[in-house]
């Protein structure tokens, strides 16, 4: 920070004159930029409409140079699609960060990612259409409906099935943290009945019987699990299936996840599978299950 | 002839000794040679080590006047109300301004800053004297035997420290000792200072900040739609899920 000092801190002559003491308005831009260096982005973004100094300083690359996660160029490069898109090169550091804010699909449209504004976090959502479903060709047990209710406006289904297998697998340059891997479930089929939201519980069944397992695994060796009934029929939930640690912003990583219940004694149905949602550990989540059970970090078969 | 013999005798007992005393002259001569070879290699030894004697008695004669001078090394800061702080050199190397003055050589008569009040360098001053015994005044420069790592103890006396200068002072202080330290180049006292006007910012509507900070809207109508427009991906609450 320059020393852009402008003569504000007193005037000679007697302390009775009354020195002029410094108000904001005298601060030179860098010395707002490194006040608002210390706030949120949208809280940076909401002090631009202060004053003209206000929205010099808020622009400063070296706010958003530390905002920005550390692989911001491996992420730019997701978000564009590979394309050598000369843009990319004269996007100031805050237009990118606004970019990264975006929904950024990649893997054709069938995940998306985006940078959380308030922390600068990566969250990343993967389509039941990157998932693999045991059955889902066969329409007598699943198929996929359109909804308004998914980022991806589609949702598999589940009329009832005696095996349930779901897995699926992401590689991905997340930055340096912790994450929490979700699978957004609903019981029941939720469509519009005059303008209302309505939701059929006619093929709800099997989910009090035996609960359902899920499970993460790392190509570093980390793994997790929980298992847990589902419930709240009508409404969408997010099932923890646990915690993974990224400790390089710079070594990509593979997760893969499933979802699983083999009880072959009884049937289930009226499920609709929307998504896994991977998000930094911590970020406050709607409608967590009464009866999440914690993650066990073990290495136990499942059943 | 027994004379002859005498004389034989004794010129022969006589070269003999003589060539005795030769001998002896030789060996003696030798023998002095070699105590004088020792006695100058010893003496050289001796030498030698009254000059490291000499040398380090005079090198640590030095370094103590050296030491002496250092602490005596102090520099006198006057603040524009003709308030005088003296400080050593090594506390204001804190302020990488005051650095840079001493450096060239500028401040052996004393600096006077003349934007700085009394009451704000005496703030500046306290901060600079604190963080000299505990790291490097936050300047990166490497003096003081911390280098950045603190032991437990140590990081809450500094936060304390940080803590208790700041709280007490009013707004108009806390921006006065903001200009104070970004003109000093004091990155920790900035960095400290800057952290409490932002928490102060947290959580207040644009109008209230602008009551409670004097600031003016210089936007005419027009750019401040374009401003709003700017900014308003950073405040959508988009919530699809």
């Amino acid at each position: 920070m320059g020393a852009g000092a402008s003569s504000m801190l007193g005037t000679e002559g007697d302390e009775g004159g009354g020195a002029r003491r410094t108000v904001m308005a005298d601060l030179p831009e860098s010395c707002v930029a490194e006040v608002l260096l210390h706030l949120d982005p949208p809280e940076i973004c909401r002090m631009a409409r202060l004053s003209r100094t206000f929205r010099g300083a808020a622009s400063a690359d070296a706010i958003w140079a530390a905002k920005l996660p550390r692989n911001y160029g491996y992420l730019m490069a997701v978000a564009l699609g590979g394309d050598d898109c000369p843009a990319k090169w004269v996007l100031t550091k805050k237009e990118t960060y606004a970019w990264l804010c975006r929904r950024n699909p990649f893997d054709g449209g069938t995940k998306e990612f985006w940078l959380e504004k308030k922390r600068g976090g990566i969250c990343l959502s993967i389509s039941s259409k990157a998932l693999s479903i045991t059955g889902i060709d066969d329409r007598r047990y699943w198929n996929y409906i359109p909804t308004e209710e998914s980022r991806f406006h589609t949702v598999a289904y589940l009329h009832q099935i005696w095996w349930l297998e779901v897995r699926g697998e992401i590689d991905f340059g997340f930055p340096e943290g912790t994450y929490s891997l979700f699978f957004r479930l609903h019981l029941g089929r939720a469509y519009k009945r005059l303008g209302r939201r309505v939701c059929s519980p006619e093929h709800i069944h099997g989910w009090d019987i035996k609960p359902v397992w899920f499970h993460l695994s790392t190509s570093d060796g980390q793994q997790a699990q929980s298992k847990c009934y589902l419930e709240e029929p009508g409404m969408w939930v997010y099932y923890h299936v646990g915690d993974f640690a990224v400790r390089d912003s710079f070594a990509p990583i593979n997760v893969k996840f499933s979802m699983t219940q083999i009880d072959c004694t009884h049937t289930k149905g009226g499920l609709c599978i929307d998504s896994v949602l991977i998000q930094p550990r911590g970020i406050k989540q709607q409608k967590i299950p009464p009866a999440y059970l914690q993650c066990q970090q073990t290495n136990g078969s499942y059943y | 002839m027994a004379s002859q013999d005498c004389e034989a005798a004794a010129s022969s007992r006589a070269a003999a000794a003589s060539s005795q005393d030769c001998e002896a002259a030789a060996s003696s001569r030798a023998e002095k040679e070699e105590q004088k070879t020792v006695r100058v290699a010893a003496s050289s030894r001796a030498k030698k080590k009254e000059q490291k004697t000499v040398r380090v008695a005079a090198s640590s004669s030095r370094a103590e006047k050296e030491e002496q001078k250092e602490e005596r090394r102090t520099v006198r800061v006057t603040s524009n109300d003709g308030e005088e702080f003296e400080m050593d050199e090594a506390v204001a190397r804190g302020s990488v301004m005051l650095r840079h003055m001493m450096e060239l050589g500028i401040a052996l008569d004393g600096v006077t800053l003349p934007i700085v009040s009394g009451e704000i360098l005496a703030l500046a001053v306290s901060y600079l004297r604190f963080h000299r015994d505990y790291d490097d005044g936050g300047s990166g420069y490497g003096y003081g035997y911390s280098y950045g790592y603190h032991s437990e103890s140590e990081d809450t006396a500094l936060t304390n420290f940080d803590r208790d200068l700041v709280k007490q002072l009013d707004q108009a202080t806390l921006l006065d000792l903001l200009a104070a330290s970004n003109y000093m180049e004091i990155e920790g006292l900035l960095r400290l200072t800057c952290q409490t006007v932002a928490e102060k910012l947290k959580g207040k509507t644009t109008e209230e900040i602008r009551q409670t900070f004097c600031i003016q809207n210089d936007y005419p109508p027009e750019e401040e739609e374009e401003v709003r427009e700017e900014i308003s991906w950073a405040l959508e609450e988009k919530s699809l899920d």
